[in-house]
């Protein structure tokens, strides 16, 4: 087991360990305040006779029980708030103890809660995991044969290709895959892919990448070359050393073998399809159970997860066998990683399913020359941000872009030339070009992800446009509308209203404006775009793009928005990014035992400006990254 | 522990004696396919063969031909050889301009407006799969062509939708000769594994908290469930016939290695009677695929338009891309002969269908499309023929007709109720040539021709064409880019001209060089000509 010795990881173990005093407290607030009307209006249902929507209140017994439950609060504080328990028929609590039980929830709970690593969980590879963690192992990737061609749509991928798409988690990450089982079926596409990489490796065009393990073979494998390549293969494939005992008898089995080869091929399917090779996590040596940091190869393959979407490579292997004693070993390695042509799924994964870009595919029309170019714009971009430190809100404005010849039409004249053309080779009758890095005269048109063709026409109207910006940019998690909306009204006879006086007829309603208040005028601030992503220019009727806050702040064009957006709004977007980015980096849906490690980076990364690496590299050092929580065995 | 044991009884015994490792080699229970079938009448495969983007008519047209006495086209000449399994049809197809993608629905659905029901390649499927492990496969050389996606399709199912077609000769090798499932050495491999990995998540339990369990015992669950299925398997679904020494193609570094896997692995696919219907698309008609390994970059689309786009090597280019077209049709026979199958070959014993959507690649007609038949599908064709239909006929009229043969019940196909004749005889009307005098007259230099015009049979010389003449060895013309496209010489391709032309030589070397003035016998000016 290693020991933290950084002063922050540290302190946070410290406060882990002293959590019995606060669960003792944490009982006693409960036992006073909400048991109370627990019992009074919820056990007949919950826990009583009958156990309803597997809502049990008799398990709380103790302190821990009451901090484990932090789900369920958050239910029971939400179904308070909005009335919807108890149901309408049964007898309902008073204003006042609805308030009472906020106030727990509120003032007793969450604020009590001390921060707390995640509880142990393996979890299975995601699809693009795999295919980057086969293709590190085989030194190849795994791709589809299919001719090239331009204008068409081809699909390289074969782990794309033929696996079911990951469901998004949790945490709405697909690296969260905790609570999708391993069906069959699928259990069989792993068993279609290994195979064909096995055959592959063993094939004449793959004896370089074979030799990488075995040693140059002059006529045939030998056995010698067998156990070399085991010895080298099994603890990539596992991503920790092996113990002798196991590779011994792993070798036995080749030597009892009458086919080499085919006995060796058989061993390391069986070392592909075992869950020590499918899924993160089964071999973490571990204390029995409790709160504790995570060893060094675990601490290894979460960076390497986090950041590449891969396994480790060698040097952070190495980094692991000579131990991550303090946080500048751990930075050391993260920058270097940053620095690889690997941290592009940073951009592929984790922004493309934050912002939702896969969305933007489906809108673009139909010729691939033609959307290539918008689709990637944002995954360059947000590439470009974490792999070179970009501060944090740069992603809402920033003079650098990217575009090619084809999307010349949404930049101002000044930045046209900027752009380069490429010439067509003779016979090609239609070719995607490069997107190519630019500097923007002026930011305010298009600087920063908010104005960008793509997103413009992935969220076509100010409702969607506003509400995208609310969630994925500053956080906010709107519920449901209600499901008795009409629609917005025409213009009747002789009326001349825009969409947007009409529109706010339509949400004069309160329970339409709660959520409209906050999302509309986000939305209508971008309404000089149309919903092909051009800029309107030169239109008759003036567009109001003007908007006021709920709090009150007001900004009369959409750069007066952007200004907000990055001064006063600032602290909500960073807590946004911080948030997104553990939960991707923990590939797991972040909890109240979270929060102070949230506002912790949110803190520093505010203080310091600080950029995506920064964020990236405090994460790598905090404490639910590098520790966890074990659960005794049943 | 012996292996006459059956491996569901046996099998865990079977497995700790000899296996935990010891690879299972495939077991040689097979023999020729046709040992189990003698006496009985072997199953006839139906095979289609696309062609993207059409062709260059002067040199894939035949030319005066008759039922059985016919010269072979230029481009012809890669299956020559073949000619005696071939069955060419010609005048096929009624529609003038047509787009890519409409001309691509006809080729298997008889009509582009018929988008309900299925091609007729699905329709003989379900009448010829019986118990074979795989009823069809609808295969490809390229991705999608979404600009018009009906240029990427030639098989609809029942509901007229288009159905996804796979690339992958490795992929189609996997699917079709190693599924666990069917194939009972890799069936005990499997075994193995399932025990093996079994172990492994088991050891993991030992140690493992109340969250790893729940995860394990997932894995678990799958393990069990595929075990189950393995075990459920009826033996009918287990593929016979499969050779020991099958070997995975390798990966293909060009298109032509892969194409050339996809077609042997098709020829096994049929032989071993793992299914009795395929189709594949040598690319998506508009096909933007570049030739790179026969040293051509330009596009094969761009080239197609041999007219529009007239530059210096183009038509040359375009010419060896259809004649590697033309390579993989005889690669595909060549296959298909070599295997003997019941009687015969294997190609006896199959329809194989060759063709395009369009007939003319730089005016998008769908008239004269090229259109072949190999094989004699135990008798169902009469092959080494040529029929030309007195009239253009719609495609769905040869698919109702296959649909007969095939022993589907259709009363009709895309809205056609009267099937083609003359694929098994000459009920057919034949077309007829208007006859016309021919001659030549020579002095000095100058030469007086009346022929009928052909291209030279050597595909590289674009500019060399010939005027046969009745009673005389044929006269060589050979020209200057010039001459060539201010005359339209190719235009004439096939039809009667009379031609005014300076030259040399005499006799058996009479040679053109320079052509003062060029008449159609029967058209009034270049084009109105038929042919």
């Amino acid at each position: 087991m290693n020991k933290p010795t950084s002063l922050f990881l540290v302190s946070i173990y410290l406060g882990v360990m002293a959590a019995g005093a606060s669960e003792r407290a944490m009982y006693a607030g409960f036992d006073k305040t909400l048991k109370p009307v627990l019992l009074k209006y919820c056990i007949d249902c919950h826990g009583g006779e009958k156990v309803k929507g597997k809502v049990d209140f008799t398990k709380i017994k103790s302190g821990k029980d009451v901090a484990d439950a932090f789900e369920l609060w958050e239910k029971v504080s939400e179904v308070i708030r909005h009335q919807d328990m108890p149901p309408e028929d049964e007898e309902q609590p008073t204003d006042a103890q609805r308030g009472l039980i906020q106030q727990w929830y509120e003032k007793d709970f969450i604020a009590r809660v001390e921060p707390r690593p995640g509880v142990f969980k393996p979890r299975r590879l995601s699809a693009v995991e795999f295919e980057n963690t086969l293709a590190s192992l085989l030194g190849f990737k795994m791709v589809v044969t299919v001719a090239y061609a331009e204008e068409s749509e081809i699909e390289s991928s074969l782990i794309e290709k033929i696996f079911p798409p990951d469901p998004p988690g949790g945490s709405r990450f697909k690296n969260d895959t905790r609570n999708t089982p391993l069906s069959p079926v699928q259990w069989e596409k792993y068993g279609q892919v290994v195979d064909a990489g096995i055959a592959e490796l063993f094939s004449q065009s793959r004896r370089q990448q074979l030799e990488a393990y075995t040693g140059p073979i002059r006529d045939t494998l030998e056995l010698d070359h067998a156990t070399r390549l085991l010895k080298g293969f099994l603890p990539r494939a596992y991503r920790r050393p092996v113990e002798e005992p196991v590779l011994d008898a792993v070798v036995k089995n080749l030597k009892r073998a009458k086919d080499i080869e085919q006995a060796l091929r058989f061993e390391m399917k069986v070392a592909l399809m075992s869950p020590k090779f499918l899924y993160r996590g089964f071999l973490m040596q571990t204390q029995e159970h409790g709160p504790q940091v995570v060893d060094f190869y675990e601490l290894a393959e979460r960076l390497s997860y986090f950041i590449w979407a891969d396994m480790p490579d060698t040097a952070l292997m190495d980094a692991a066998d000579g131990g991550f004693k303090t946080n500048e070993r751990i930075h050391e390695q993260v920058t270097r990683m940053l620095a690889s042509p690997k941290a592009r799924m940073l951009a592929d994964v984790f922004a493309n399913e934050w912002l939702t870009l896969g969305e933007i595919d489906k809108v673009t029309g139909r010729n691939p020359v033609h959307k290539k170019g918008i689709t990637d714009q944002p995954l360059e971009f947000m590439h470009y941000l974490f792999s070179e430190n970009r501060p944090l809100l740069e992603l809402i404005d920033s003079r650098v872009t990217f575009a090619n010849p084809q999307m010349r039409r949404f930049y101002e004249r000044e930045d046209h030339s900027k752009i380069q053309n490429v010439a067509r080779a003779s016979g090609v009758e239609n070719a995607y070009v490069p997107l190519q890095r630019i500097t923007l005269e002026d930011s305010r048109v298009r600087g920063g992800i908010l104005t960008m063709p793509g997103i413009l026409m992935m969220n076509k109207g100010p409702v969607t446009r506003g509400h995208w910006m609310l969630e994925r940019i500053m956080g906010v998690h709107l519920p449901e509308p209600p499901d008795d909306i009409k629609p917005v009204p025409n213009n009747k006879n002789g009326q001349k209203l825009s969409f947007r006086e009409r529109f706010a007829v339509h949400r004069d309603n309160a329970s339409c404006a709660v959520c409209h208040d906050r999302i509309d005028p986000l939305g209508f601030a971008l309404d000089g775009y149309r919903s092909n992503g051009d800029l309107i220019r030169n239109s008759k009727d003036p567009i109001d793009t003007s908007g006021q806050f709920p709090s009150g702040e007001s900004f009369k064009d959409l750069a007066g928005l952007k200004k907000i957006l990055i001064t006063s709004q600032r602290r909500v977007i960073i807590r946004n990014i911080v948030e997104r980015m553990l939960s991707y980096g923990l590939a797991r849906k972040l909890t109240v035992y979270d929060r102070s490690t949230i506002e912790g980076i949110t803190d520093e990364m505010e203080q310091t400006n600080g950029g995506y690496g920064d964020l990236i590299r405090m994460i790598s050092v905090s404490m639910p990254f590098t520790m966890t929580i074990k659960e005794e065995a049943s | 522990m012996s292996r006459s044991k059956s491996w569901l009884i046996d099998r865990r015994t079977f497995l700790r004696g000899a296996a935990a490792a010891v690879p299972l080699p495939l077991l040689n229970i097979m023999s020729a396919p046709a040992a189990n079938l003698i006496g009985e009448k072997p199953p006839v495969r139906f095979m289609t063969l696309f062609k993207p983007n059409g062709v260059h008519p002067p040199s894939w047209n035949i030319n005066n031909g008759t039922e059985h006495d016919f010269r072979l086209a230029p481009m012809m000449g890669s299956f020559a050889q073949h000619k005696e399994d071939l069955l060419f049809l010609d005048n096929m197809g009624d529609f003038g301009f047509s787009s890519h993608s409409h001309s691509t629905r006809r080729f298997l659905a008889g009509h582009h407006t018929n988008t309900r029901t299925a091609s007729v390649d699905q329709m003989i499927a379900d009448k010829i799969g019986g118990d074979t492990a795989i009823r069809s496969l609808e295969l490809t050389t390229e991705g999608l062509f979404v600009n018009q996606i009906g240029c990427s399709y030639i098989s609809y199912d029942e509901k007229g939708q288009a159905i996804p077609r796979e690339s992958d000769p490795q992929l189609i090798f996997d699917r079709v000769f190693n599924n666990p499932l069917r194939r009972p050495g890799k069936r005990r491999e499997l075994q193995s594994l399932l025990d093996r990995v079994n172990d492994d998540a088991k050891s993991l339990t030992r140690r493992a908290g109340k969250e790893d369990r729940e995860t394990l015992d997932q894995y678990l669950t799958a393990i069990r469930e595929t075990e189950q299925r393995l075990e459920n398997m009826k033996p009918g679904q287990e593929l016979k016939n499969v050779p020991a020494n099958l070997e995975r193609p390798g990966r293909s570094v060009n298109m032509d290695e892969q194409v050339n896997a996809m077609i042997d692995t098709i020829a096994l696919a049929l032989w071993t009677d793992s299914t009795r219907c395929i189709t594949y698309m040598l690319g998506n008609s508009n096909s933007r695929m570049v030739f790179d390994f026969l040293g051509i970059q330009k596009q094969h689309h761009y080239l197609s338009h041999f007219f529009r786009n007239n530059g210096k090597g183009n038509l040359e280019a375009l010419l060896k891309v259809t004649e590697w077209h033309m390579q993989k049709f005889d690669r595909l026979l060549t296959k298909m002969k070599s295997y003997k199958d019941h009687h015969g070959t294997l190609l006896d014993n199959s329809v194989v269908l060759f063709g395009s959507g369009m007939g003319h690649s730089d005016n998008h007609t769908a008239t004269r499309i090229p259109i072949v038949l190999a094989g004699k599908g135990g008798g169902m064709l009469k092959t080494g023929r040529y029929v030309r239909y007195a009239e253009n006929q719609q495609l769905s009229r040869l698919h109702l007709a296959l649909l007969n043969k095939f022993g589907v019940d259709a009363g009709s196909f895309a809205g056609n109720k009267s099937a083609l004749p003359g694929l098994d005889g000459p009920d057919f009307e034949p077309y007829k040539e208007r006859p016309f005098e021919s001659w030549v007259k020579q002095e000095g230099k100058a030469i007086d021709v009346q022929g009928r015009l052909r291209m030279s049979d050597k595909l590289d010389e674009t500019r060399v064409f010939f005027i046969d003449v009745a009673g005389r060895p044929p006269i060589r013309m050979d020209l200057g880019f010039g001459d060539f496209h201010h005359h339209n010489v190719a235009y004439h391709v096939g039809t009667a001209i009379t031609i005014k032309a300076e030259g040399q030589g005499s006799g058996d070397t009479l040679v053109i060089r320079k052509i003062k003035e060029l008449k159609s016998v029967f058209g009034k000016k270049p084009g109105d000509a038929p042919g």
